[in-house]
């Protein structure tokens, strides 16, 4: 056994030299705004999910308000409409009614989950400028509560004045990146390209989802 | 026979885009095909395959659940070591051979991983991504049921894998039923591991089939690139078209999180564990 594993040390430890040779491209310049940003507000949201003194109507409330300035919504909801969002510019009640019950839907998935996200820390841990000042990908580690391993997660921001704002969340899966907002649209634009690109039959859709999804949220509280 | 088994194991989905643009959407030329074969898959999984998992679930602690997972992923690095080599990844092929000598020895034959600890974090390659990386296109999308997700390329990688497999060279009066237990084995495992990504994609998805043919896109290119994203690759967010109120309380997408610490939106692929589906 000793000798099968001195040799898998030697290999794993000759290997190592390749490591270095196929390292991910050098990092850009790091952002300590956009990390601190992450840090402060990620951490109270999942404080907020947390927070067992107050009740669960007003844990959501506090987690809504704080993701309401976290994130971009109205840039979000337009990004996963893709080439459908063409639709939004000339029309501002579809726009306005997409991003309710866009907003509505977002909400009622994560309250779906709320349990899963209660207690956990998170711990911001580099990011890499994309367009310098305006456009960072912040990395972090979700603890979950309970649970042995970190949960790697990334955070794309982009700022608009002096504003930081969350566009995108990706996980880590087993060591592969999908990014959330990416991942909505595409299931979007494929239920959109079912229908003509009916932005309307969508939101009758989703609306759908969403009450469901409430029926479940108030049946378990 | 060892190619029929595993079909009785679930595949999962994640995916794997280009991450150049999510708008590029997944060539599914016989879509209506795959969605018929998913509903088969659906209602398969419902009366059998999802079943059987919650019962493994219910019967075993959570660290003995872990062991079978741990010996099955182990007995799969030959596979790995193989592509890691194949797509000229030497120091990946390094990792995986490590892995394999400790977790096969100070890890009793697999069922403890010590390797992660010590550092040699686990991954999988398998033919379909060694063809990837030599520049061969995915082809159209397919739906297989009970094995899920794939695409031209890869179902074609899953055959030669098989070369890369021990079991596949090991005789013996027994073997049939070794292959038959790891095969059943394995899909129990995977659709216990992905419980939760499953009934979340059923509960929140406005349309599931898609949501599963994305995200096994999306995440089956990042496997193919290693996880290594080049964030100048990821799309535009472009300007709100006009300036407007927020509405009141939006929140983002915070579905984003798992309801799994593992999972997650997609599943878990089946080729983690033996290269046989995705």
């Amino acid at each position: 056994m000793t000798a099968r594993l001195s040799r898998a040390a030697f290999i794993a430890g000759m290997m190592g030299i390749g490591v270095l040779a196929v390292a991910p491209e050098a990092h850009a310049a790091r952002n300590a705004a956009a990390e601190t940003y992450v840090q402060e507000n990620a951490s109270a949201a999942l404080r907020a999910l947390g927070d067992r003194s107050v009740s669960s109507a007003q844990r959501r409330q506090t987690f809504n308000r704080l993701m309401t300035q976290f994130s971009d919504m109205p840039r979000i909801a337009n990004f996963v409409l893709g080439r459908y969002g063409a639709q939004l510019r000339t029309d501002a009640a579809l726009r306005n009614e997409w991003n309710e019950t866009f907003r509505e839907y977002s909400i009622a998935v994560y309250e779906d989950r709320l349990d899963s996200y209660s207690g956990a820390g998170i711990r911001v841990t580099d990011s890499v400028e994309r367009v310098a000042g305006r456009d960072v990908i912040v990395t972090s580690e979700i603890q979950p509560r309970g649970s042995a391993r970190a949960m790697p997660v990334q955070w794309r921001l982009l700022r608009s004045g002096n504003v930081w704002k969350v566009v995108d969340v990706s996980l880590i899966l087993e060591g592969n990146q999908i990014w959330l907002a990416q991942q909505q649209q595409s299931e979007f634009l494929s239920v959109l390209g079912r229908n003509n690109g009916d932005i309307r039959a969508l939101m009758s859709n989703l609306r759908t989802l969403t009450a469901s999804m409430r029926q479940r949220i108030m049946a378990r509280s | 026979m060892r190619s029929v088994i595993p079909t009785l194991t679930l595949a999962a989905c994640l995916a794997v885009p280009s991450l150049a643009s999510a708008q590029e959407e997944v060539s599914d030329p016989w879509e209506g095909m795959n969605r018929n074969l998913f509903a088969v898959h659906e209602t398969v999984d419902q009366a059998v395959l999802e079943p059987v998992a919650r019962g493994y679930r219910a019967v075993t602690p959570r660290p003995v659940r872990g062991g079978v997972r741990n010996f099955l992923r182990n007995l799969r690095s030959p596979v790995t070591f193989a592509n890691d080599l194949l797509q000229g990844e030497l120091s990946r092929a390094g990792t995986t051979a490590a892995r394999f000598g400790i977790n096969t020895t100070v890890g009793l034959v697999g069922v403890l991983d010590p390797a992660t600890s010590m550092g040699f974090e686990r991954h999988s390659e398998d033919f379909g991504q060694t063809l990837a990386v030599w520049g061969v296109e995915p082809g159209p999308y397919l739906f297989i049921p009970l094995l899920g997700p794939s695409n031209v390329r890869d179902s074609a990688g899953r055959i030669v894998d098989t070369a890369f497999d021990p079991l596949t060279w090991v005789g013996g009066e027994d073997i049939d039923g070794w292959r038959i237990a790891r095969g059943v084995t394995t899909g129990i495992v995977v659709r216990e591991e992905v419980l939760e990504a499953v009934d979340d994609i059923r509960a929140n998805s406005v349309d599931p089939y898609a949501s599963i043919r994305t995200s096994h896109n999306l995440l089956r290119q990042s496997a193919i690139e290693n996880g290594r994203t080049d964030v100048q690759d990821l799309p535009e967010f472009d300007d709100i078209p006009d300036t407007q109120e927020t509405p009141p309380g939006g929140g983002a997408a915070m579905s984003f999180l798992p309801s799994d610490q593992n999972v997650g939106l997609a599943y878990l692929s089946v080729d983690d564990l033996t290269g046989d589906a995705e």
